[in-house]
């Protein structure tokens, strides 16, 4: 049992059996079928107008109701780290791009984030499903998924991890529009 | 470069921004200091959300970091984009390295196979001339595959602030 203190949250991580768990002492539960929804409107109410996407397992409805949304532009990239470059131009181009991908993707993008967005100022918002934490059944998933809340602290880049409540995203990425900082939004498998 | 009015420009890192940057400065370029590979992926994204033209002059050896874009960028299609891969064989910025582009993989049949439905080869400055006013007298995504030389010349590195490329670009795409 390990303790993991991650934006003035305490987390525990156990592993049992190569499968890591995340708990912490807010642990809601909310019907998965309303998250998508709930995330697709915050998208629209704050102006999302362009996602780079790529498939991920427990995001894929929410990425199809994104993709037949008529007010989101979508575009499917074959790695995630072609995709920060897309999203920069979007953005240089007056748009207000996110990310829908998954938390191995992030590995994929580290250099793209730190010398495009960091370098330049560049906001693009990454909603990410967490792999490799919470219920995983492939351990290759487990070395990153662990890793990537101290990765992402390491590199400056703010970042929440959403486990239950879908409220502060709003705040979270407003601020960080405001301050040009490319930021993660990690999604935990719980909320699926 | 002469041919270019009102279009956006995207440039690689190393070389070919640097020698845009002393040939002919202008806010409508963006300098790429880093991220190889994503020249073309930002010529993307500028081109698919807005109506300006791109021309995006790229490297071999970002190509080769970056190849699935060009898997992208054909199968989505965006007719007011061009593409220009310029092709050394080698690594500039690093002492001039072979790239496999100089080796056994040709970059424009590359771009075919991802699906480009317009691929020019230039072999020299004339030809690239030639194909690239032809290309911005058309509505349509557009591979060139320039051959060029090496070129030694140690030039000066940019000294514009990112935040100021960035600031007067998005400025002059807005106004």
């Amino acid at each position: 049992m390990r303790v993991m203190e991650i934006n003035n949250v305490v987390y525990m991580v156990a592993k049992e059996e190569h499968q890591y768990k995340l708990t912490d002492t807010q642990n809601l539960p909310i019907a998965h079928h309303v998250v998508g929804t709930q995330i697709i409107s915050f998208l629209k109410d704050n102006g999302f107008d362009f996602g780079v996407t790529f498939p991920s397992g427990k995001l894929n409805n929410l990425l199809e109701m994104i993709e037949d949304d008529e007010e989101i532009f979508t575009v499917p990239v074959t790695r995630e780290e072609e995709g920060v470059g897309v999203c920069a131009g979007a953005y240089l181009a007056g748009k207000k791009p996110f990310m829908l991908i998954q938390s191995s993707g992030l590995g994929n993008s580290f250099n793209a984030i730190a010398s495009l967005l960091k370098t330049y100022r560049i906001p693009v918002l990454i909603l990410a499903e967490h792999r490799g934490i919470y219920n995983e059944t492939i351990s290759a998933q487990v070395p990153l998924g662990e890793a990537l809340p101290g990765m992402l602290d390491a590199m400056n880049i703010p970042f929440i991890m959403v486990r239950s409540q879908l409220d502060s995203l709003e705040e979270f990425s407003a601020d960080n529009f405001r301050n040009g900082e490319p930021h993660v939004v990690l999604l935990s498998p719980e909320l699926f | 470069m002469d041919l270019v009015e009102d279009e956006l420009v995207v440039s690689n890192l190393g070389d070919p921004s640097k020698e845009l940057y002393h040939t002919r400065d202008r806010p409508k370029n963006f300098y790429m200091l880093g991220s190889m590979g994503l020249a073309s992926s930002i010529s993307l994204g500028l081109a698919l959300s807005q109506d300006r033209r791109v021309v995006c002059l790229d490297g071999d050896g970002s190509i080769l970091m970056n190849m699935g874009s060009l898997s992208t960028i054909a199968n989505i299609k965006p007719n007011n984009l061009i593409l220009i891969a310029l092709d050394n064989g080698a690594y500039g910025t690093t002492g001039n390295q072979n790239s496999f582009a100089a080796g056994l993989t040709d970059l424009g049949e590359v771009a075919k196979a991802c699906g480009f439905n317009r691929c020019i080869t230039a072999d020299n400055d004339t030809e690239l001339t030639r194909a690239f006013k032809e290309s911005l007298g058309r509505a349509e995504l557009c591979l060139i595959h320039a051959s060029i030389d090496r070129d030694d010349t140690k030039m000066d590195e940019i000294p514009l602030d990112p935040e100021l490329i960035k600031r007067r670009f998005m400025s002059s795409i807005s106004s």
